[in-house]
């Protein structure tokens, strides 16, 4: 009696710790399954900001090069890169800089006084750095999770800009 | 009275070899989009590193910029390294990419052409782009 009772014990016992094995094995692969997703998001977004920020300033400067458009110039205290474009007889320039961390656009007249904050808020960026040697734009992009990406852009036409 | 924990017992069992079975299929779904998200990242990082190199050629010449980059191989072609941060390290051995400039031969004497790969050090190709641009004009004075 005593022998069917320890075995009838052990039998139970058995099915309690294949349960708790089974469990643990389910929270296992529920753990390894989000920590892969988390991963995957994270370089994602790295992906995202690694090209979105250095192709979104190449496609505005591609689509203002022109002979003397292009120029590195400085916006109350903040490096911005200056694309001047004329309409009807009237200057106009578009600042891309980065401030407050984001990168932002003005596109204003050459006269108007704005300062830094009004600019529009394009993408997330610590810094952005630009260096105008001949040339060739280098632009030096620090995303959010400092990771540091530089790019460089050889401006078509001549005389692209000095630095002011 | 008969005790039922065998049949439990028996009915875990199967529970678990169909979970063991599933779990297995996952894990392996699991590091598959690991590596692809890996090398997505790698190919981005390569398309800008090669795009640079590009636009760096259309700046100076061909022929300008190969020079500041040192001596060929024996191919003609020239190989920059990158460390795992996408660092230019002169250490081949330790680089974990390459990539590799192969100047091509053009029958217009006033363009140039060049092959831009980048490989990881186990030799995958991550982005193979082609670039042309004029050869520089020296001027007499």
């Amino acid at each position: 009696m005593k022998n069917r009772d320890n075995k009838s014990y052990i039998e139970g016992l058995l099915v309690l710790v294949l349960f708790g094995i089974f469990a643990a094995c389910i929270l296992m692969v529920l753990l390894t399954g989000a920590g892969a997703y988390r991963r995957l998001v994270e370089r994602q977004q790295e992906a995202y900001a690694d090209r979105t920020v250095p192709q979104y300033i190449a496609t505005k400067v591609r689509q203002a090069d022109e002979a003397g458009a292009v120029c590195i110039g400085d916006f109350c205290g903040v490096e911005s890169l200056e694309l001047r474009e004329t309409y009807d007889k009237d200057e106009y320039i578009t600042r891309i800089y980065c401030y407050d961390g984001s990168l932002r656009e003005l596109f204003s007249d050459v006269s108007s006084d704005f300062k830094p904050e009004d600019g529009e808020k394009i993408l997330e960026a610590e810094q952005v750095d630009f260096i105008l040697e001949g040339n060739c734009l280098q632009i030096s992009v620090t995303i959010a999770n400092g990771e540091k990406i530089e790019s460089k852009l050889t401006l078509r036409s001549t005389k692209g800009g000095t630095k002011k | 009275m008969k005790s039922k924990a065998p049949l439990v017992l028996m009915e875990q069992l199967i529970m678990v070899l169909v979970f063991a079975l599933a779990a297995a299929l996952c894990l392996q779904t699991f590091v598959l989009s690991e590596q692809i998200s890996k090398t997505t990242k790698a190919g981005n990082r390569a398309a800008i590193e090669a795009q640079n190199v590009a636009e760096s050629m259309k700046a100076s010449g061909m022929h300008s910029y190969l020079q500041t980059l040192g001596e060929s191989d024996d191919s003609g072609y020239v190989r920059i390294y990158y460390d795992n941060n996408w660092k230019v390290t002169e250490d081949a051995a330790k680089s974990a990419y390459s990539l590799e400039i192969c100047p091509k031969n053009n029958d217009n004497e006033y363009l140039w052409q060049a092959e831009i790969i980048v490989k990881t050090q186990e030799g995958t190709e991550l982005i193979r782009i082609v670039t042309a641009g004029q050869t520089e004009v020296v001027q007499d004075e």
